[in-house]
C-alpha cells in the first residue's frame, strides 16, 4: 500500500511534491503572522500536560472552575505532547506555567517572540493539512491535477486554519485517512481512524453510519467495526467520567449544538435513510457513495449551522476533490461568500487576528460597522450563507473520476 | 445513476436552507451587575496626555468598553454645562451563535473631551451588563493591560495611530527575535529551492 507513495518516481509525483511544497510555502508564509486569542486557550489547558496534569478536567473545572478546555481527552493529550516538544521554542513558557494569571494573554500575544511560539504551535497543523495533500492525491488519484492544486491555495485552510489557528485540521486529517484506508479496502484501519478523528472532535462521527452502510461487509463484522470505532473513544473517556467537568464542557456542551437543530436531526436521519437504500438497492460503488454521503452529512451540518469560520475545513478536503472544470466557477463564488459570511462574527474573525502584528489593529471598526453605513450588512451576511448553503449542493452533484473498485462483499 | 438519485435530495436541502439559532448559554448572567434599560450617566475627566509604562502619548480619543446583550443597542450623549455635544447611537455588532454577550468599544474623538467638565449619559435599549465575575471565571471578561474591569465603566483611551509610525512598529517587532527571523528565511529559501528542483523534474 505504501509503497507506491515512496517508490514512483515520475512526473506525477514530482508534480505532487511540488505543489506539496507550494502548499506548504503558502501556510508557512501566514502562519507566524496571524492568530485568534483562541490559540492561547487551545494551548493554555493542554499545557498543563508538561505539569503532569492527567485530569484538566478535574484538575482545572471542577478543582478551579476554570472552563478553558472543553474537547474530548485525547485532544488534551495530543496538543499537550505538541506543546511540550516545542516548548523550548515558545516564549514566556512562564505564562502557561502558572495559569493564575491567564487574563494577562494579552501580554503574551503582544510578546515579540510570539511569532515564533505561534510557527511552532501550529506544526502540527501543517502535518495534519500536508498529510491531507497527499492523502487526497493517493485516493483521487484520477483527478490528481486538479485536486492537489486546490490543496495547495486553498484560501480556505489558510485562513481558517494558519491565520484563524483553530485545530480542526488534525480530526479533518483523520477522515481523509480514514477515507484513503476505505479506497485500500484496510476496513478495520479506517474505522479505526475515523474513531480517533472523533476522538479529538466529536463531528467525525456523524459520517460513522455512512462509513458502516458503505463497508462491503456482512452484519456481524460491521458491529465490529463499529466497536474499533468507538470502544477507544469510550476507553479513553472511562477516566474522566467521574469528573463533573468533563461530562458539562465536553459532552453537554458539544450536544447543545446539536439539540437545538431539529431540521439537522430529522434531515440526517433522512440522508442516513437514503444512503441505505442506495446501497443496498442499487448497484453503486460503495467509495462513490461513501465519498458522496460523508460530504453531504458534514455540508448538511453547516447548512443548518451558523457555523464558526474554522468548521469550514471539515468539508474543505472533499470540495477540492469535487470541484472540476464545470463547476470551477462556484467554487470561487463559494470562497466570496465564504470570507463575507465570516464578518457575522465581527472583528472576532477578522482585525483580531491581526493582534500578533499589533493590539492597536484589532480596534479598526469592523468591515460590518462600515458597511451598515450604507447597506444592511445583516441582509448581505445572510445572502452569503444562502449562497454558501445552495453551492455545498451544487458541489453534491459534481461527478468524481473514480475506476469503480469496491463492490464485492467481504465475509 | 447515483447523481440522479441523490437528485432528489437537492429539494430537501432547499426546504433546509434555513440558519438555526444555536442555544446560549445563560449561567453566568448572575454574575453581571445589570442595569435595566434605565439610563446611566458617567463624569469624565481626561488627562491629554497619557502616561503608559513610562512613555507618554498623546490622547487621539476614548474608549468606553461594555459588556451588552447581543444586538443591544446603545444612545448616548455627551453634555458639556447642560449643553450637547454629541449625541449619537451605537448599533451592536453580532457576537457570533455561542456568545450571549459581548464585549464592545464605544469610540469618541478628543474634541469631544477637550475639557473636563462633562456628563456622559448612556441609554441601551435592552439590559446593560457590566462584568464584575469571578477571578477564575474568564468568559466575555473585559480586561486592559490585563486588569479586569469590574463593576464600572471603563475609560480607555485611543492612542494617536498613524499608519507610517504603525508599519515601523510592526517591522521592528518582526525583526526583534533575530534568531527565529535566520531560522524562518532558510525554511522558506529551502522550501523555494524545492519548489524549483521539483519544477524542473517536473517539467523534463
Amino acid at each position: 500500500m505504501w509503497s507506491s507513495i515512496f517508490i514512483e518516481n515520475s512526473y506525477e509525483i514530482f508534480f505532487l511534491y511540488k505543489w506539496i511544497l507550494i502548499g506548504v510555502l503558502l501556510r508557512i508564509l501566514v502562519m507566524p503572522f496571524f492568530a485568534h486569542p483562541d490559540i492561547v486557550w487551545i494551548n493554555a489547558g493542554p499545557s498543563q500536560l508538561s505539569n503532569r496534569i492527567w485530569n484538566i478536567y478535574s484538575h482545572h473545572g471542577d478543582g478551579q472552575n476554570i472552563h478553558l478546555f472543553k474537547y474530548p481527552p485525547l485532544t488534551y493529550f495530543i496538543l499537550g505532547i505538541n506543546y511540550f516538544a516545542f516548548k523550548p521554542f515558545l516564549h514566556n513558557i512562564e505564562y502557561f506555567d502558572n495559569l493564575k494569571d491567564f487574563n494577562t494573554f494579552n501580554d503574551w500575544m503582544i510578546n515579540p517572540g510570539i511569532f515564533q511560539s505561534l510557527f511552532f504551535l501550529k506544526l502540527i497543523f501543517l502535518f495534519a493539512d500536508a498529510a491531507i495533500g497527499f492523502l487526497l492525491y493517493f485516493t483521487f488519484k484520477e483527478n490528481y491535477n486538479t485536486t492537489i492544486k486546490y490543496w495547495a491555495l486553498s484560501p480556505l485552510a489558510l485562513y481558517s486554519v494558519f491565520m484563524y489557528g483553530q485545530f480542526d485540521i488534525l480530526p479533518a486529517a483523520f477522515i481523509i485517512g480514514a477515507i484513503f484506508l476505505f479506497r485500500k479496502e484496510r476496513f478495520e484501519y479506517c474505522f479505526l481512524l475515523l474513531g480517533i478523528g472523533g476522538m479529538m472532535k466529536h463531528f467525525p462521527f456523524l459520517t460513522l453510519p455512512v462509513f458502516l452502510l458503505c463497508v462491503p461487509c456482512g452484519f456481524g463484522k460491521k458491529i465490529v467495526l463499529s466497536a474499533i470505532s468507538i470502544f477507544p473513544y469510550i476507553f479513553l473517556s472511562l477516566p474522566f467520567l467521574n469528573s463533573r467537568s468533563f461530562i458539562e464542557d465536553v459532552f453537554i456542551n458539544s450536544s447543545g449544538y446539536l439539540t437545538s437543530m431539529r431540521y439537522f436531526l430529522a434531515g440526517y436521519i433522512a440522508i442516513i435513510f437514503i444512503n441505505f437504500i442506495t446501497t443496498f438497492f442499487f448497484k453503486v460503488d460503495r467509495f462513490y457513495c461513501l465519498i458522496k454521503f460523508s460530504y453531504l452529512i458534514l455540508s448538511y451540518y453547516l447548512i443548518c449551522s451558523e457555523f464558526h469560520p474554522q468548521f469550514i475545513i471539515w468539508i474543505a478536503p472533499l470540495i477540492y476533490v469535487l470541484i472540476n472544470e464545470s463547476n470551477r466557477k462556484y467554487y470561487y463564488l463559494f470562497i466570496i461568500a465564504y470570507f463575507i459570511y465570516i464578518n457575522n462574527w465581527g472583528r472576532n474573525s477578522t482585525w483580531i487576528l491581526l493582534n500578533p502584528l499589533d493590539s492597536e489593529l484589532t480596534l479598526m471598526p469592523s468591515i460590518n460597522a462600515v458597511i451598515e453605513k450604507f447597506a444592511n450588512y445583516e441582509l448581505i451576511i445572510k445572502s452569503a450563507k444562502y449562497i454558501i448553503n445552495i453551492l455545498l449542493v451544487v458541489f453534491l452533484f459534481s461527478k468524481i473520476k473514480i475506476s469503480k473498485t469496491i463492490k464485492k462483499k467481504y465475509a | 445513476m447515483l447523481d440522479k438519485k441523490i437528485f432528489l435530495l437537492f429539494f430537501f436541502f432547499l426546504l433546509n436552507c434555513i440558519p438555526i439559532k444555536h442555544p446560549i448559554f445563560s449561567e453566568r448572567e448572575k454574575e453581571y451587575f445589570v442595569y435595566k434599560n434605565s439610563e446611566l450617566i458617567q463624569d469624565v475627566e481626561l488627562d491629554l496626555n497619557l502616561n503608559l509604562k513610562g512613555k507618554v502619548h498623546k490622547v487621539k480619543g476614548i474608549i468606553i468598553v461594555l459588556t451588552l446583550k447581543e444586538n443591544t443597542n446603545i444612545a448616548y450623549k455627551i453634555e458639556k454645562g447642560g449643553n450637547t455635544l454629541i449625541e449619537s447611537l451605537y448599533l451592536a455588532e453580532p457576537a457570533g451563535f455561542s456568545r450571549k454577550y459581548q464585549a464592545v468599544k464605544i469610540m469618541f474623538k478628543k474634541d469631544v473631551f477637550l475639557d473636563s467638565d462633562i456628563k456622559l449619559f448612556l441609554k441601551p435599549d435592552k439590559d446593560l451588563f457590566i462584568w464584575y465575575g469571578g477571578e477564575a471565571d474568564v468568559k466575555n471578561r473585559v480586561t486592559v493591560d490585563g486588569v479586569p474591569v469590574e463593576g464600572k465603566i471603563y475609560l480607555d483611551f485611543i492612542k494617536s495611530i498613524q499608519a507610517k509610525d504603525k508599519l515601523r512598529e510592526i517591522y521592528s517587532k518582526i525583526t526583534e527575535n533575530f534568531k527565529f527571523n535566520i531560522f524562518y528565511l532558510i525554511i522558506i529559501i529551502l522550501i523555494i529551492s524545492g519548489i524549483r528542483f521539483f519544477s524542473k523534474q517536473n517539467g523534463k
